[in-house]
């Protein structure tokens, strides 16, 4: 059987997208604890899945990143690159639109 | 607070797992230790948080992590070498192919030969001969940081130092020419030699010169003669090469004769 981790590969992306949108700056650790804060524990990204897309998207220019020093070592936050601020937000609401879908889609069959 | 030992501890964990992108590196340490002081806000100790920790990612293989963010990184790299491949192979073929095919004065060919030159000027010799040629060739220091022998103090050697009479010749290791020749409190009488764009070579502590700024000279021109004048103690020649400016190892280039 799929597990929702199999349902996440075509979504993560914007999900993180969405949520440095929501947040602002953020470093991997945090984007995973908060993603699994807000699903109940749901969607667990790990560093694996998360790592590799903040840095495709880092490369894209989608995100921009800063170093600061943390409790004797560097942290990498991510946050949105301002000028690509209404694409993240089409893509969030064609997400959001393909959710309810596939809601439409599937609620009928349980 | 988590120790600086606990840090480099934390990080040599990730790197035995294969883990050596540095700025990945950088960011699983910071990923793990966040953790670890999450877990001992809860009360646990650094040890017990530290293997709840790594109970919580032991399935993740840090190999395969490490080169996907390489592939990320290198994507367009790897294709640029790999159309650079293609490229050299179309060239080849083209090249081997064109004189049977058309006459010589096909503008490919005038191209061909253009880019064959600019391959010739990017090969330029560097200076690469011994600017003396007796027949024992002693560096009693070598280039790079050393002890200096009389002020005691560490110090960047910019060149080399060879032994030599007083009197002994010094040649140009290559064609160029003379940027300065003059005397100086510390180099003592000293010349420069400009070869190329990239190459410069300069020699300290001559007795006399053979040549003047502006000189043009070939390989093997007599330029000088080994001294000990200025900061100097005892005859030796201070030989110094320059790629682009920036002080370079001669050694590296004597060994390529």
């Amino acid at each position: 059987m799929k597990s929702s981790k199999d349902f996440l590969s075509g979504t993560l992306r914007t999900i993180i997208l969405a949520l440095l949108k929501e947040h602002g700056k953020m470093y991997g650790y945090e984007i995973c604890q908060l993603t699994a804060k807000l699903t109940h524990e749901e969607i667990l990204l790990t560093e694996g899945a998360i790592y590799p897309a903040l840095h495709k998207m880092e490369k894209q220019g989608l995100l921009v990143s800063s170093k600061v020093k943390v409790n004797g070592r560097t942290r990498k936050y991510y946050e949105l690159n301002q000028e690509s601020l209404p694409e993240v937000a089409q893509e969030i609401r064609l997400l959001l639109d393909f959710s309810q879908h596939l809601k439409n889609l599937l609620k009928p069959a349980l | 607070m988590i120790h600086p030992k606990q840090i480099a501890f934390i990080r040599r964990h990730l790197r035995e797992r294969g883990l050596h992108n540095r700025e990945l590196l950088e960011e699983m340490t910071d990923h793990y230790l966040t953790e670890i002081e999450d877990e001992m806000e809860k009360g646990h100790s650094f040890e017990a948080a530290l293997s709840i920790c790594l109970d919580l990612h032991q399935g993740w293989d840090m190999k395969k992590l490490n080169r996907s963010i390489f592939f990320i990184h290198h994507k367009s790299k790897i294709f640029m070498a790999s159309m650079s491949v293609i490229c050299m192979a179309f060239f080849a073929y083209f090249q081997l192919a064109t004189p049977v095919e058309a006459p010589v004065e096909l503008p490919q060919i005038t191209e061909l030969h253009e880019l064959s030159l600019e391959i010739q000027m990017v090969s330029f010799e560097p200076p690469n001969t011994w600017p003396i040629k007796t027949r024992e060739k002693e560096i009693t220091s070598a280039f790079g940081m050393r002890m200096h022998p009389e002020k005691k103090v560490k110090q960047h050697h910019m060149g080399i130092d060879i032994r030599a009479d007083e009197g002994t010749p010094v040649y140009a290791p290559e064609t160029g020419t003379v940027l300065t020749a003059k005397y100086d409190g510390k180099k003592g009488n000293y010349i420069q030699i400009q070869h190329d764009e990239t190459y410069t070579t300069r020699y300290y502590h001559l007795k006399s010169f053979d040549v003047k700024a502006g000189d043009k000279i070939e390989k093997g021109d007599k330029i000088g003669e080994v001294g000990s004048t200025g900061y100097s103690f005892g005859p030796h020649l201070h030989y110094e090469v320059r790629k682009n400016g920036k002080a370079v190892d001669p050694e590296d280039y004597l060994g390529l004769q």
